[in-house]
């Protein structure tokens, strides 16, 4: 187990490395450099921003230094919010954005899983067809499409529910609902299949051969080895929902890192955008890990070692 | 794959089935994926061929309107209503599909190429080399790439061209594996043999055998990438930091409309359900195209 979770380890950290690589470089790339873009400054001036922002270095010695910086976890001065550290704009963001992500994953897992193991026992059925017809409208309907149709619904027209503002309970609504709409189909739709799957197995005919009931077979056998394929899917569904993020922050106001991100990138604040970057993700690294390692405390087939 | 009788003693009057025939068939019993076809097709050729059906242009400012938002008014040819500066909404939202269509095409050709020549060396080759490209793609699944492509858009400024690359080298991943699945399980038959044994290059043999015996799975896996890509492309010109104007896309056309929802819902509502129209009719034609192609289903 700890020989499995310290090898996955070893694979993410190369992959966050080159995240931040990818990242950096890219910056440093920019044509004419990140202060290209502000009005015209006295050669010494410019000089004593170099040298403030470690500008003046040799390309490697950032690099390093900026590596330096992230293991202490300091992402560096915001280039735009001069008092700032992207540290601390993060930090700030953060429990907003986490909250609003932990919400809509969890709807995602409760609803998605229900529907799919619902429409899988009446498969063929004006259930399963309604329900599958919906999930595929789900998954091709945007989340910026949803959001606004969404709040012109229940916001404007029927006026249940604010439309925008922070911090009610009342506020979460409509972006949590928004924002899992599409991974609810996405889940919906794996969880039947796979349900589909399974139901037709020998254990689990074995098991009802055996006398036990439905209620039984359905929780111990078929939805326990059904699950697989969702916990897999997980890893990517925890990424989808990062990234929708963004967008829903944006559209409701939410002063989470996304509606940042999007600012910052509107700003070309760079050191804030690369931060914002490097920080989703180590964190969809680290929620793939999780993923993995559900996976094979779910499948007893999966070896550690 | 084209109709060879299996032995000179069949009657000829019998047909072989060729696996393409068999899927055209199967496909075309799919109503969903037919109509979606249909839908789709009726979609594309409006929007390409909107400058030479006589309608107002993208930019024409209608000054008589009042207010200048308006909304759709059949008799004047409003369909959509107008925006805020008094474009007609409609002509905008063919223009802007333009966009969004090309950015479908280009990007999922580009991920076309990389992930089916990725793939098809990797499983080729097999051994250390592909053990390394495998886990390069897995690295590579890890990370958030809609970040920098917006990271590249930040950096470079917005260029359509770029973000149409950028967005096709970002999705070819699922290509590389669903080619390289296919190629192991091709490159152990006769024919390859044969090819090696008449002293066709690793390159040849790639690009003239083993690629086009994996176009199955990789047609089906290309027709789910094009609205993914033209996905990417909306969310990005949504916040802002895709297609500039005067141009549109669909993307941009939802994001202005969303930001005056309150006042002109229309705004929103038609290039919204254009897009999502768009984007059902692929993700069913896809969805058909695999229920055709799968073997496992015969």
């Amino acid at each position: 187990m700890l020989n499995f979770f310290l090898r996955r380890l070893g694979g993410a950290i190369p992959t966050l490395f080159i995240i931040i690589a990818i990242s950096f470089f890219m910056i440093r790339l920019a044509p004419g450099g990140p202060f290209a873009r502000e009005r015209q400054v006295p050669p010494e001036v410019l000089a004593a921003l170099n040298r403030q922002y470690h500008l003046d270095e040799p390309l490697w010695q950032q690099f390093l230094r900026y590596i330096g910086d992230l293991l202490q976890g300091d992402f560096g001065p915001s280039f735009k919010y001069k008092d700032f550290r992207v540290t601390d704009l993060i930090l700030q963001g953060f429990p907003t954005s986490l909250q609003l992500g932990l919400l809509a994953i969890s709807l995602a897992l409760i609803i998605g899983l229900s529907l799919g193991i619902w429409a899988a026992l009446r498969q063929n059925t004006i259930v399963d067809y309604t329900t599958m017809g919906v999930s595929m409208l789900g998954i091709a309907v945007p989340n910026f499409v949803v959001a606004p149709v969404l709040t012109l619904i229940f916001g404007l027209m029927l006026g249940w529910l604010p439309v925008g503002g922070w911090g009610h309970p009342a506020n979460y609504v409509l972006p949590v609902i928004a924002l899992c709409l599409s991974q609810i189909a996405s889940i919906a739709r794996l969880m039947r299949a796979s349900m589909i799957e399974v139901l037709r197995s020998n254990y689990v005919r074995t098991a009802h051969a055996k006398g036990l009931p439905e209620r039984i077979v359905l929780r111990r056998h078929a939805i326990r080895a059904a699950l697989l394929p969702v916990v897999s899917f997980l890893g990517p569904a925890i990424a989808n929902i990062i990234t929708g993020s963004v967008v829903i922050e944006q559209i409701f106001s939410i002063p989470g890192i996304g509606r940042y991100f999007v600012q910052a990138s509107l700003n070309r604040d760079y050191t804030m955008v690369m931060g914002v970057t490097v920080f989703y993700g180590a964190l969809i690294i680290f929620c793939n890990l999780l993923a993995d390692l559900a996976y094979g405390l779910l499948d007893p087939k999966v070896r550690y070692d | 794959m084209t109709d060879i009788p299996l032995s000179t003693n069949t009657p000829v009057e019998v047909k072989g089935r060729s696996l393409w025939a068999d899927a055209r068939r199967r496909f075309m019993h799919n109503k969903a994926a037919v109509v979606s076809l249909v839908v789709l097709a009726i979609i594309a050729v409006a929007c390409f061929s909107a400058p030479y059906l006589g309608l107002r242009s993208p930019d024409d400012v209608n000054w008589d309107l009042d207010p200048l938002a308006s909304p759709p008014n059949l008799e004047q040819g409003y369909y959509f209503g107008t925006d805020a500066n008094g474009r007609d909404l409609f002509v905008r939202t063919l223009y802007g599909g333009q966009v969004s269509l090309m950015v479908g095409f280009v990007a999922t050709l580009v991920s076309l190429v990389i992930g089916t020549l990725w793939g098809a060396t990797a499983g080729f080759l097999g051994g250390r080399i592909d053990g390394m490209m495998m886990r390069i793609v897995d690295i590579l699944y890890s990370i958030p790439f809609i970040f920098f492509v917006i990271l590249l858009t930040v950096v470079f400024g917005r260029q359509i061209v770029l973000i149409y690359l950028a967005i096709g080298a970002v999705s070819w991943l699922d290509m590389a594996r669903i080619t390289r699945g296919q190629t192991i399980s091709i490159k152990r038959r006769e024919f390859i043999e044969a090819a090696h044994a008449s002293g066709v290059s690793n390159w040849r043999i790639i690009t003239r055998h083993i690629i086009p015996n994996c176009l199955g799975p990789v047609v089906v896996y290309v027709t789910l990438t094009v609205p993914n890509v033209i996905l990417i492309e909306s969310f990005i010109s949504f916040l802002g930091m895709g297609v500039q104007e005067p141009d549109s896309s669909w993307g941009t056309l939802v994001a202005e409309g969303s930001s005056v929802m309150e006042i002109a819902p229309w705004q929103v509502l038609g290039p919204g359900i254009v897009l999502a129209v768009t984007l059902l009719s692929l993700n069913f034609i896809g969805d058909g195209l695999r229920d055709a192609l799968d073997p496992k289903d015969r």
